[in-house]
């Protein structure tokens, strides 16, 4: 071999050396990407994750929701309004009898939440007595059509249901064993046809009005390794101001005392408003990071701060003194967006919803039994120029669903 | 040349070096990230502890494991410390436990509280001379706290054991104020070891406190919004923390309803899915006094129902209108939007729209069906001739 062909030789080795070693790279980058993206592309649940800008799907601007008995979809783009199943609405009493004598069911549709980009899941209940009739299902955008699940026990009363695929999603439920005459949580994770149960404990009576500091929330992060759920009216508690974090892939539970209102922010951190037990409310927004373990609170945050809603991983938006905020928390930059609303729902990169309020001003004919405010119409929102415009939808946005959720 | 290629070859063996060493080190650090130390595990729950409380001692307490009929009984070195009045205000409760394990096993501690009015002020375990510390150091002594809720303190921790340790639980309590309320639901500590007890579970219920099943008949507040009712289920929002009034609109609807204890456990927008299970009547548009309407966040009673408009009397916990504080009558406010989604009225037992059995007739009827049913002794047939109209209801012509 010459001089030459052991120089070429020896380079092409190095050259195969430094392909090799670039191409691991760009797989671990890809890989990296795609579970950034796949928030985007696959499900999007939780926030965009760092540095990701958000890419448009197609569900950008539509909003789920539930009216007499049945899911619609609501398209901003278009203005319209369109039904996506078609149960029958419920007799107005119950137990209700059909001419043969048989019990005729009642139906009650809850945790509508989107799957991906073609289809989103829900809970059903068709109740009759001695059987709650509960089960969870996937309807497909495009042909509406309803696959269940997962059917639950006749004595288990479903109380929320989020979903990260067709195959892997979460519920919470009661069961009231008619057998043991006891009553136990239960918080199930199905994954791959496989069920495992997070939580099981025993309760007894529970529950209690609401609280302006109540939260409710059970959400896959966007990697999907972490599960968060909150739900401070639930049976641990009067108040239960934890939000629990199950590692999903060590079977791990993490617990964030004090807290409440939470939203991922990125894979690795939530953002939270904070409860003081002693005085019973709340105070500013903070942020969780899970590896840590460590709380930091978030500057520029007032201390009647609520309801954080991600952006990405570091532009959020919130609730501020009955005023809508932009904050971002990398250049600190803030700005009142609009005022006068509340119940942020965000649909896109772009645009949120919120829910047009007056404050009572501690009229006694005013806000029920919160005081606070009455809700009215839906507004969308323009994040970036503050422009907002009434839509047609007159709902209470808190129990609505979008891509980003 | 050699000279060349070794210093090539050791150039490249180095780069591949770093390379392996860098992707080691991340996939490393990518496993590190996901260990999450010092947290709860939920493979195992405490739930499957089901023993019975049967007799104590001064010096011990005896419990029945009931599944397996086992008799168990508290060593001598589980003390239990009772009550110290440390002042006319104040009760502290301390529990002590050694337990001498080795590597491989483990040890899980759950802690039961429920107590009425009281505020929780410690609790919290200790483990000596163990490998792994879950949250920190203290001298050699680590220290778990478990959260400490002012109301309900439930935890549940599991220890893994990496070397031969002397495991000390300690748990204790404080009550601070409000001695004549002062009530004692149940507190228990429920110890798991692969070494003492061979894969069974116990719990140790505090022998001053109730036992399991009486602790569901006191589960719930006798004294509500100035209103008393000894059996009802659930807890009242204390007055003692701001923000709260001492009133709860699900204790107000088991007051209003005793027929539905036992019947209606849950929150406000489960007990309607409930009461349906149970077959408890209930309608979405035709109220009638004695219902109670529920919303998702909230639950009233039905006092009488108008031509258009329904009043009912109401108890809520956090009501920043003072008018809520309790047992207040209302009619007024938007009820979809000031407590959530509304779901519609459950009736008073005995409503229904088919009848049957002793209840044959079907009475008052709208386009739905029938509203009641009414129990008879015997019918009357009329001929139509003997029907007559009167305010738009049919009525039979006098004789």
């Amino acid at each position: 071999m010459t001089h030459k062909s052991k120089y070429i030789l020896i380079t092409l080795l190095v050259l195969a050396v430094l392909i090799f070693v670039i191409g691991i790279f760009i797989v671990l980058n890809q890989s990296t990407n795609k579970v950034d993206n796949g928030v985007i592309l696959d499900r999007i649940s939780g926030p965009i994750d760092d540095g990701d800008k958000a890419v448009s799907t197609k569900l950008d601007n539509h909003l789920f929701y539930i009216k007499d008995n049945n899911i619609l979809v609501f398209n901003l783009d278009t203005r319209t309004e369109t039904k996506l199943t078609d149960y029958p609405k419920n007799l107005d009493y119950s137990p209700a009898y059909d001419e043969s004598g048989n019990t005729i069911p009642t139906l009650n549709i809850t945790a509508v939440k989107v799957v991906d980009e073609n289809s989103i899941g829900f809970s059903k209940c068709a109740i009759v007595p001695g059987d709650y009739g509960c089960t969870l299902n996937i309807l497909k955008l495009d042909t509406k059509e309803v696959t269940e699940v997962e059917k639950l026990n006749k004595d288990s009363n479903i109380l929320n249901a989020t979903f990260d695929s067709q195959d892997k999603y979460v519920y919470n439920f009661i069961l009231n064993d008619q057998t043991s005459k006891k009553s136990f949580y239960k918080l199930v994770l199905v994954n791959g046809g496989t069920s495992k149960e997070l939580e099981n404990f025993e309760i007894e009576a529970y529950g209690r009005g609401s609280h302006p500091e109540d939260s409710e929330e059970l959400l896959f992060s966007a990697d999907s390794s972490n599960l968060m759920h909150i739900s401070t009216a639930s049976p641990r508690a009067l108040f239960d101001a934890n939000i629990y974090i199950y590692n999903l892939t060590n079977n791990t539970k993490n617990i964030v005392s004090n807290a409440t209102q939470p939203a991922w922010l990125n894979n690795n951190s939530i953002i939270y408003r904070q409860f003081n037990s002693e005085t019973n409310s709340g105070a500013n927004l903070y942020e969780y990071n899970i590896d840590t373990k460590s709380t930091k609170k978030v500057p520029n945050t007032l201390e009647n701060a609520r309801f954080p809603t991600t952006l990405d991983a570091t532009r959020i938006v919130y609730e501020e003194e009955s005023n809508i905020v932009y904050l971002d928390l990398a250049s600190n930059e803030k700005r009142t967006l609009v005022t006068n609303a509340a119940n942020i729902k965000r649909i896109s990169q772009d645009y949120v919803l919120y829910n047009e309020v007056t404050i009572c001003n501690e009229d006694p004919n005013c806000g029920g039994i919160m005081g606070q405010f009455e809700y009215g119409k839906v507004f969308s929102l323009n994040i970036e120029t503050g422009e907002s415009i009434e839509t047609s939808l007159d709902l209470l946005l808190t129990n609505t669903s979008s891509i980003y959720d | 040349m050699r000279m060349y290629l070794n210093k090539s070859f050791k150039k490249i063996l180095l780069l591949l070096v770093l390379v392996t060493g860098v992707l080691g080190g991340l996939t490393q650090s990518i496993v590190e990230g996901q260990v999450v130390s010092g947290v709860v595990s939920y493979t195992d729950t405490e739930q499957n502890i089901d023993q019975q409380f049967t007799s104590s001692s001064s010096t011990s307490v005896t419990y029945t494991e009931k599944t397996a009929g086992l008799v168990f009984k508290v060593p001598d070195y589980f003390s239990v410390d009772g009550y110290t009045n440390v002042n006319p205000q104040s009760y502290v409760i301390n529990w002590n436990k050694n337990i001498m394990l080795t590597k491989g096993e483990n040890i899980s501690i759950s802690v039961w509280n429920r107590m009425d009015k009281r505020t929780m002020k410690s609790v919290y375990s200790q483990i000596i001379s163990m490998d792994g510390c879950p949250n920190y150091i203290l001298g050699n002594v680590c220290t778990v706290n478990f959260p400490a809720d002012p109301k309900e303190t439930s935890a549940y921790i599991k220890y893994f054991l990496y070397e031969k340790s002397l495991v000390r639980v300690m748990y204790s309590f404080s009550h601070l104020y409000e001695v004549e309320n002062f009530k004692t639901i149940a507190n228990s500590i429920s110890i798991k070891s692969t070494k003492l007890f061979a894969q069974k579970d116990y719990t140790f219920l505090d022998k001053n406190a109730q036992t399991r099943e009486s602790m569901i008949m006191m589960r719930g507040a006798d004294t509500c919004g100035g209103l008393t009712d000894t059996n009802n289920p659930y807890d009242c929002c204390s007055s003692s923390e701001e923000g709260q009034n001492d009133a709860n609109c699900t204790w107000y609807a088991a007051y209003k309803r005793p027929d539905l204890k036992g019947v209606i456990t849950l929150y406000p927008g489960g007990l309607f899915n409930q009461a349906q299970q149970a077959g408890v009547p209930t309608s979405y548009n035709q109220p009638v006094a004695g219902s109670l309407i529920v919303w998702e966040l909230h639950v009233a009673y039905v006092e009488s129902v108008g031509t258009d408009s329904v009043t009912w009397s109401e108890q809520n916990c956090y009501s920043t209108n003072n008018a809520f504080n309790a047992s207040v009558t209302r009619s007024s406010y938007t009820p979809n939007y000031a407590a959530g989604t509304f779901l519609g009225y459950i009736l008073p037992s005995g409503s229904t729209n088919s009848c049957s059995g002793s209840n044959p007739i079907m009475t008052n009827w709208n386009t739905s069906g029938p509203l009641s049913c009414t129990p008879v002794s015997s019918l009357t047939i009329v001929p139509e001739s003997r029907l007559q109209s009167i305010n738009g209801d049919i009525n039979i012509k006098p004789n």
